[in-house]
Parts: C-alpha cells; structure tokens; sequence
C-alpha cells in the first residue's frame, strides 16, 4: 500500500520542454535542469572510442550538459550528430534519433537520484508534455519508461499537459494559461481540467521576436553577429520593447530618438549599438509576440526570410498571424458558456516569450506583458478587459514541473490511465 | 595524390578507422583490422553508365573483404543501389566542395570471403589484436569497477542526506517513540487541485 508519505518522497517530475528538460523528485526545492539533447557517438575514430566507457559507447549517445560538451569536439559531423528531439515541444512518430534521445534523458534524469532505502517499491513518475502532443507521444513514453524500468525502480507513470501543470502551480481552478515558448504560444482554458476544445495554439513565439531582431542587426550593419543565435538573443533581451501602442511608441521614438537608442555589450570585444535613425525598430521585437498584423512589421517581414504563416501538428491549427488577444477569445469562445466567466476570471502567462520588462523612463510608451496583454483585450472586448485578472507566473521557469510533482501525488492512484480522458496511471507491469 | 583522392583517404582511415595501405592499379587499399578493403574511385567530368558497371566488374575481381566505388555527386543518377545492394558493392560519394564533409558512403559494403593472409603476417597481427584486445578488457574492467564504486559512494551520501535531517536534531530532545509521517509542504497542502484530484477517486 502506497501511503501519502511514501508519495511525499517518491514522486517524480519530468518536464519535458523544448529546449530544457526539469526534472527531479517532489523532495526537491527546484528541479535539475539539463538542455534537451544529445549527442550520437557515430563516425569516431578508433582512438576516441578507447577514451570512451564501454557502457556509454554501446548505447551511441550520450546527453546531459557536461557529458556532450564532453564528447562534442571528438564527433566529426556535429550538425547531424547533435540532435535536438522536440520543435515546439513535439517529436516526430517516425524520427527515431529523436526517440533515442528522449529515452536517453528519461534515464539520465532517473540515473542521478539512486535510492537504497527498503522501503522504496518504486518512482511514480509525472510527465509534462506540451499540450499539443499528439497521442503517439504518450504512447511511446509510457514504452520508454516501461523499458527503462529494468533498470529503475518504476510503480507508475501519469501524463499531464503543460499548460496544466502550470495552473496546479499556480494554485489556480479555473483560468486560460497563455504559455508562450520558443517556436509557439499555447491557449488553454482550464476548470478543474484541461478543456481540450478550447486550446488554441499561434504559430508565433519568441523565435519571431528574435528572427526580426536579427533582420534589425543586418540593417544597421551587424550582419556578421546576425548570423550567431545566441547574441541575436541577447540583442533581443536587451533592446527589445513591447510598445503599449505602436503607432505611437514609433511615433514618439522618431519624434525624439536619443531617448531610444541603446548600446548592448556582447563581448569585451563586440559592442552592439541601436543608433537614432533605427531607435523604432525596438518596439517591433516585442509587439511581433503579440501582434505581428502591423505594416510595420509586415514590410520587415517582406524584406526578410521571415515567414510568419498557419501550421498543423497533428489535428490542431497553429494560427500565424491571429494576435493573442484574438486567440483569447477564441479560445474562450469555444468553453460551455457557463463557466466562461469563471474561466475568464483569470489569465495566467508563462513562458520566456512573455519575459519583457520595461526600461526607467520608457513607462509612457513601453509596458511589460501583463500590461501589453490588458490593452490588448481592452482593444478587442472592453467588457472581457474589465472582468479579467492578468498576472505572470512566479516562477517561469520551474513551474511546470512543480506541478508535474503536485498532480503525481495527488492523482489517486485508483485512477487507471485512460486512453479517452488522458487521466490516470500507467501502471508499469500492470497492476 | 588529388585533392578528391586525398578527401577519401583521409575519410577512410580518420573517420573510418582503418589503415592506408596504399595504391596498386586504380585500386586504393585499405586494411580494416586483418580484413583488406579495396576503393576503387571513379572521379570524371562526365559520366558513362556503362563506365559505372564496368568499373564495378573490375571491384569484384579484386581480393578484398569488401569493395567500394568512390564517385563524384554527378554519377547519381547512373547509379542503381538495388543492384549495388545485391553484388554487395558499396559506394561513396565524395562532394569536393564540401571538403572533409562531403565525402558520405550511400551504400554500405557487405563482407566477402576473405583471401588467406600469409602465417607470418596472421601470427604478428593476432599478437598485436590480441594485446590490443587484453589492454580493452582491462581498461573496460577498470571503467565497470569505477562505474560500480561511483555508484555505491552516490547511495550512501544519498542515504546520509536523507537520514541527516533527522540526527541533526538536538540530541537532548527525547526521541519520539513513532517517527510521524512528513506532512505536506504548504505549497502542496494548501494546493487546492490536491482536493480536486483526490476527488477523482470516486469517479474513477
């Protein structure tokens, strides 16, 4: 018998994100976290292969942080060696690198917590999926951790969607999760459960907001660092502006643009700078998040290899340029009309998408999301604006995964897992 | 020796692991522990499809564990791997313009009957094999052993960990005869989701 004790001690979240993988027991005040990835140990040479453990070099992979830094300048071809399993949190039914790779972090992440106590019968494992996961995914993970059980300790293993997750942290009932990632943003309403019909999804995300900071460098003269991801991001975090209104935001940073301009220190050696004449350009890195339907963002766009367009996953529509007060109500919309206004009571943002914040003396033209998110809906449905409560997690980064532990102890473990609801337990070797 | 010969010798013994031999006709040899590989590179401005299976004639009457022909990109189309497949041939295509990365085997070669090697040879290699294969185990026990040390060190400061909270308490306090249940952390206690999904009990 299963006590609350032993659920206290034994349960286990795993958050698998696109970019991070959270992971650790329920005892734990923040979670471990390690990048989404691995390394193929394919085309050595003999001698490298000596240098590697046995154990490691009969698997082909390996992943954590460390462990590829490790093994990444003896493999030949890293771009196609280096793999990357999740794009916009899902991976591929057939792509079964992807597979490995995502097996291979199941068990690093249980490799790292041994347990020799004799009153261990086993993890109870909770898993955070994007909310778009289709159901092959489940379907393999649940395989995966069922194989990994002849070397761990596994009683079970549950499933729950990430927007979810993030309401059980939130310690909120009934509320729309806005999770806004990398490559999307998810819309999802919750009442004591996910409400499937509801959940919309934007093809849009932070990767927008970075691929029109990267069109900016190229315009002012910076195409040589426009070519390197990571300081395009740190271009972003530090210049860009979400404008409360952009016509007026451009208005006023043209009207008196030294106000604006901003110097970014990358390196000891490189130093970016926004001069007068591109000062506007700030407020379009932000506002292509949440609303890309702009001409000034469109020409920016046409100029560019940027695309921004409708995408399928499975049997759910990622809208391109539908902007996120829209796909609010949209979402909205398709909740029994009951509990709408329950469910509109509040709108939780997560995610580093919405991650803005506004620079001293720029209050009267740049907000941060919440307030980006108010005047939004203010603009779209005054009267929704009006009942509505907006706030941004506490912790944006742990939070999926603290309610990834919370449902696996709480989940009665009467509850078998159910195809149909996506609710319940694996049981690993049946009951 | 040109640039694209020079491209798929280096891809053959870096990448590969195996050992340059040398040239002897058209044909470059390779040696893959005891086991010889002949390459045969077939590299033209413009291609024959005749050429392509005269040439792959000429691979399987060579002596050679395995056989590959080396072609340029441009040959594609006159291959057929079905056929490759079948005779066991392989073929690797060699992009000069991608440098150390453009050089790829498409169609694996399958083994073949080996030819006899000389006694002399065969006794010098089985030694060097051999020593090299004591020296593997040896180092393959040594990673096991601190694999399994690593192991039992990582459980027992688990263990510690676990059990210190409990000795770092003040030794003068009586010992409760019952160690009660943890309870909940607030932040699971007060989770109002915790009521509802215990709830789901009933239904379930």
């Amino acid at each position: 018998m299963i006590s609350d004790a032993y659920r206290l001690k034994y349960t286990f979240g795993v958050d698998f994100g696109t970019s991070y993988v959270k992971y650790g027991p329920i005892t734990l005040n923040e979670p471990r976290v390690t990048q989404t990835r691995g390394l193929f140990l394919r085309d050595l040479p003999e001698s490298v292969k000596m240098r590697i453990p046995p154990e490691v070099l009969s698997r082909g992979l390996v992943v954590g942080d460390e462990e590829v830094r490790r093994y990444l300048s003896s493999v030949r071809d890293v771009q196609r060696n280096l793999k990357y399993p999740l794009k916009d949190g899902i991976a591929r039914r057939d792509d079964e690198d992807a597979w490995k790779v995502l097996k291979e972090l199941a068990r690093y992440a249980l490799a790292q917590f041994p347990v020799s106590s004799s009153e261990f019968m086993g993890w109870l494992v909770s898993i955070a999926l994007s909310a778009l996961a289709p159901d092959y995914m489940y379907k393999a993970f649940f395989d995966i951790y069922t194989e990994l059980a002849s070397e761990f300790k596994i009683h079970a293993v549950t499933i729950l969607p990430q927007p979810l997750a993030v309401a059980i942290a939130e310690n909120a009932v009934n509320c729309i999760i806005v999770e806004g990632g990398h490559g999307n943003i998810q819309i999802a309403p919750i009442s004591f459960a996910l409400i499937r019909e509801g959940l919309v999804a934007l093809n849009r995300g932070g990767a927008e907001a970075n691929a029109i900071t990267r069109e900016i460098l190229k315009d002012i003269g910076y195409s040589d660092i426009a070519r390197e991801e990571y300081a395009v991001e740190m271009v972003k975090r530090a210049v860009g502006l979400v404008p409360r209104n952009l016509k007026e935001a451009i208005k006023a940073a043209k009207a008196n643009p030294d106000r604006f301009v901003a110097k970014v220190r990358l390196s000891p050696v490189v130093e970016v700078e926004i001069p007068r004449e591109y000062a506007w350009t700030r407020f379009l890195i932000g506002e292509i998040v949440f609303d890309p339907n702009h001409e000034e963002i469109k020409s920016y766009i046409e100029q560019s290899r940027l695309r921004i367009e409708n995408a399928v996953i499975g049997d759910v529509t990622l809208y391109g340029e539908m902007d996120v007060a829209t796909a609010i109500i949209t979402s909205l919309r398709n909740v029994s009309v009951e509990i709408q206004d329950r469910v509109a009571s509040q709108i939780i943002l997560s995610g580093g998408a919405f991650s803005w914040r506004v620079p001293p003396g720029l209050e009267d033209v740049a907000v941060d999301s919440v307030g980006r998110m108010k005047i939004a809906l203010e603009e779209k449905n005054p009267v929704l604006a009006s009942r509505v409560n907006v706030r941004l997690v506490a912790e944006p980064q742990y939070s999926v995964w603290r309610g990834a532990v919370i449902y696996g102890y709480a989940l009665p473990l009467t509850l078998e897992w159910s195809d149909s609801t996506k609710e319940g337990w694996y049981f690993i070797g049946g009951r | 020796m040109d640039f694209v010969k020079l491209l798929l010798v280096r891809y053959f013994s870096e990448t590969l692991g195996m050992r340059y031999v040398g040239e002897s006709g058209n044909v470059v040899w390779f040696e893959e522990g005891l086991n010889r590989v002949a390459v045969l590179p077939y590299f033209a401005e413009v291609y024959e499809e005749a050429e392509v299976y005269k040439r792959v004639g000429e691979l399987m009457g060579v002596a050679a564990a395995k056989v590959y022909l080396a072609v340029l990109p441009e040959a594609a189309p006159f291959v057929d791997p079905r056929y490759f497949k079948n005779q066991g041939v392989g073929l690797v295509v060699v992009d000069p313009a991608r440098g150390l990365d453009g050089v790829e085997i498409k169609i694996f070669a399958r083994p073949r009957p080996t030819p006899t090697a000389d006694s002399g040879r065969l006794a010098e290699s089985l030694r060097a094999s051999l020593a090299e294969y004591l020296d593997a185990q040896l180092k393959r026990l040594e990673a096991s052993l601190y694999e399994k040390l690593r192991r039992y060190v990582d459980e027992k400061i688990e263990e510690i960990r676990r059990q210190l909270p409990a000795s770092a308490k003040p030794e003068t306090a009586p010992k409760p005869p019952e160690t009660p249940p943890p309870a909940p952390p607030s932040s699971v206690a007060d989770n109002e989701w915790v009521r509802i999904l215990r709830s789901r009990r009933r239904e379930g």
